[in-house]
């Protein structure tokens, strides 16, 4: 009798468990996005005040565009993102087979701190780097801003490069060197290939990562650096707009779509 | 004969561990050549170190008669075959195979009409447009192969080439190894730690043990004359008996407790010296206890049949010997139906020819 009723009983807590665990990740996800969702649906709010809703428009997203000042940010922005991704990514990927395939000294250590700048905190990274830039007498520009996008994109890159590194058979180089490859021919046409998905999905990372960078850009902000993260926040201080809720709507589009590229080229392969 | 790869007094040590201990091999232009010995024996990194992937550490490789030091992988006249086949996953077949003729910056034409002629050679002439995940494990091996031997190297170089296939399919690419490279008489040299695979393919065989080679010879000369006994143990079956030696002369007497057992020997052994006599299960006759008798160019030992074995094409015994020793005979089950010929708890004699047991230092 014991023995039979034992596996009911578990039975009945194990779909409690389940059910309850269901929920608790329903309430996460709402807890997670549900401001998004709500910042998402008012910036096609037609009132002048955030809170009140009025009616379905698309008029601050045409004011968006037409806003100069938004214009100016955004290609701030992207000449951010495109270069410090593009010196991330040769430098992060160089790393990545530095590390991987050769012994030098110091290498423990470097391994390890190599990935700090993921680690440590932002306020952190920002406030050294600053302090850094003032020791060496440097003024701070958009090339400030630049050199320490670069200095976190490094990490991200070199570590993402580097997994797809650890799984690829060394012995596919060997063969090339084999077949009358001399190294520069074999990281051409062997190495570079295979790594791509890690070195794209990366540099896609990268991007985003550098697109969505407040705290340290703030920081480094000179004359002509400011990112539209940064001048949403200038924004702030005359209150929420629906103008705000509509930039933050598109940039988290922007985002999403480029994390979703990059998650689905380290899958595919 | 011309060398194609001559190997001398080439150490190689990983830090503390010594891979390839003071080797040397002489292997002649055309020949089909093996080094076969248990993992950890030397003989991948040998292959390694004749590819170029490895420096040797002390020692002198030459290949085709020119020396090889400090020459990169790449400017060497040899190709690989990998155990991992090592296809480029990002290319088509015929673009694997073209990869080395592109590299020696061959013309267009002639590219694509030795790519075909290479994939023809090993059966894959219509995979061209294939990729290497969608091919089995025997045709990627063969698409391996066409890739290397497509830039005619004169030495090919194979590390357990066959080690990932099954059986069956291992059997006959065994076969048609064989083929191609009598067909295109280059030299092979062939990693394998499947001794029928080396003594079926093999001109010669260098068994390797421990970092040395422990004999170089024909698959006859190392199967019927081993000079050690890791060699007589790892090639094929064998049975030890041991003793002490008693005379050494024409031919050698080894004394087990107190019974004279005769062999050959192409060792230097001493009177008195522990020893043991390897005799293969299929070169000892079994008579009757009653039909026993010893003579001069054979020796007998008494046991008792223990167990008897089936396997088809042979019956295996197994014998319990007066010594205690215990040792494997096997007579050819030659006619249908026959019954086997003794039964466990027979009385019998184990018997063999002094030229058909070896004596070797313990």
């Amino acid at each position: 009798m014991a023995l039979a009723t034992v596996p009911i009983r578990n039975k009945i807590r194990k779909s409690f468990n389940e059910r309850a665990l269901t929920w608790l990740a329903v309430g996460l996800f709402m807890f997670l996005y549900l401001p998004i969702i709500i910042l998402i649906v008012y910036s096609f709010n037609d009132n002048r005040f955030v809170s009140v809703w009025t009616g379905f428009s698309t008029k601050w997203y045409g004011e968006v565009f037409r806003d100069p000042q938004v214009a100016s940010a955004f290609r701030t922005s992207m000449w951010l993102a495109l270069w410090s991704t593009g010196i991330a990514t040769v430098f992060g990927t160089l790393t990545a087979i530095a590390m991987e395939r050769f012994k030098f000294w110091g290498k423990v250590t470097y391994d390890a701190i190599l990935y700090l700048p993921i680690i440590i905190p932002d306020i952190v990274m920002a406030l050294s780097t600053l302090l850094f830039f003032i020791m060496v007498g440097v003024s701070l520009s958009r090339y400030t801003v630049l050199i320490a996008h670069v200095a976190f994109n490094i990490a991200f890159v070199a570590i993402i490069v580097r997994a797809r590194l650890s799984d690829m058979d060394s012995s596919l180089e060997e063969a090339a060197a084999d077949l009358g490859a001399n190294p520069w021919q074999t990281f051409r046409r062997v190495t570079v290939p295979l790594l791509l998905p890690g070195i794209v999905a990366g540099a896609l990372l990268a991007f985003t990562l550098s697109l969505d960078d407040f705290v340290i850009t703030f920081f480094m902000a000179g004359p002509g650096s400011t990112t539209l993260p940064v001048y949403i926040f200038s924004k702030l201080r005359f209150g929420v707009t629906p103008e705000v809720n509509a930039i933050s709507t598109l940039m988290f589009l922007g985002s999403t779509i480029l994390v979703i590229f990059s998650l689905i080229i380290q899958r595919k392969t | 004969m011309k060398s194609a790869v001559q190997i001398s007094d080439v150490t190689k040590a990983f830090g503390d561990v010594v891979a390839v201990n003071n080797i040397s091999l002489d292997i002649a232009d055309g020949e089909f050549f093996s080094m076969l010995g248990p993992s950890g024996c030397g003989k991948t990194t040998t292959l390694r170190l004749i590819a170029g992937f490895e420096q040797p550490t002390i020692g002198q490789i030459s290949i085709m008669g020119q020396p090889v030091a400090g020459v990169p992988a790449y400017r060497r006249p040899v190709n690989t075959v990998f155990q991992s086949y090592a296809l480029f996953p990002h290319m088509t077949v015929a673009k694997n195979v073209a990869f080395g003729l592109e590299m020696a910056k061959i013309p267009q034409n002639e590219i694509e009409s030795r790519t075909n002629a290479a994939l023809e050679l090993v059966q894959m002439g219509s995979y061209g447009s294939r990729r290497p995940t969608q091919l089995s494990g025997g045709q990627k091996q063969r698409v391996a192969l066409a890739r290397a031997i497509v830039n005619q190297p004169r030495v090919l170089l194979l590390d357990e080439p066959l080690g990932a296939l099954d059986l069956k399919l291992r059997k006959d690419m065994q076969l048609e190894l064989k083929q191609i490279q009598e067909e295109l008489g280059i030299t092979f040299i062939y990693v394998t730690h499947d001794q029928e695979e080396a003594i079926t393919m093999s001109d010669r065989i260098a068994v390797m043990d421990n970092g040395i080679v422990a004999q170089i010879g024909s698959p006859k000369e190392i199967y019927e004359n081993p000079v050690s006994r890791f060699v007589a143990d790892f090639i094929g079956e064998t049975n030890f008996i041991k003793g002490k030696i008693d005379s050494v002369g024409e031919t050698t007497v080894l004394d087990a407790q107190g019974i004279h057992l005769v062999g050959s020997t192409s060792t230097e052994l001493k009177k008195g010296q522990d020893a043991v006599i390897a005799i293969r299960p299929e070169k000892i006759s079994i008579v009757s206890a009653k039909d026993a008798g010893q003579s001069a160019n054979k020796s007998a030992i008494a046991g008792t049949v223990s167990q008897t074995i089936y396997i088809g094409t042979d019956t295996r015994y197994q014998i319990e010997l007066t010594t205690g020793d215990k040792i494997f005979a096997r007579l050819q089950n030659l006619e249908a139906g026959q019954d086997v010929q003794f039964n466990k708890g027979d009385e019998v004699s184990v018997e063999w020819s002094t030229q058909n047991a070896q004596i070797l230092a313990e």
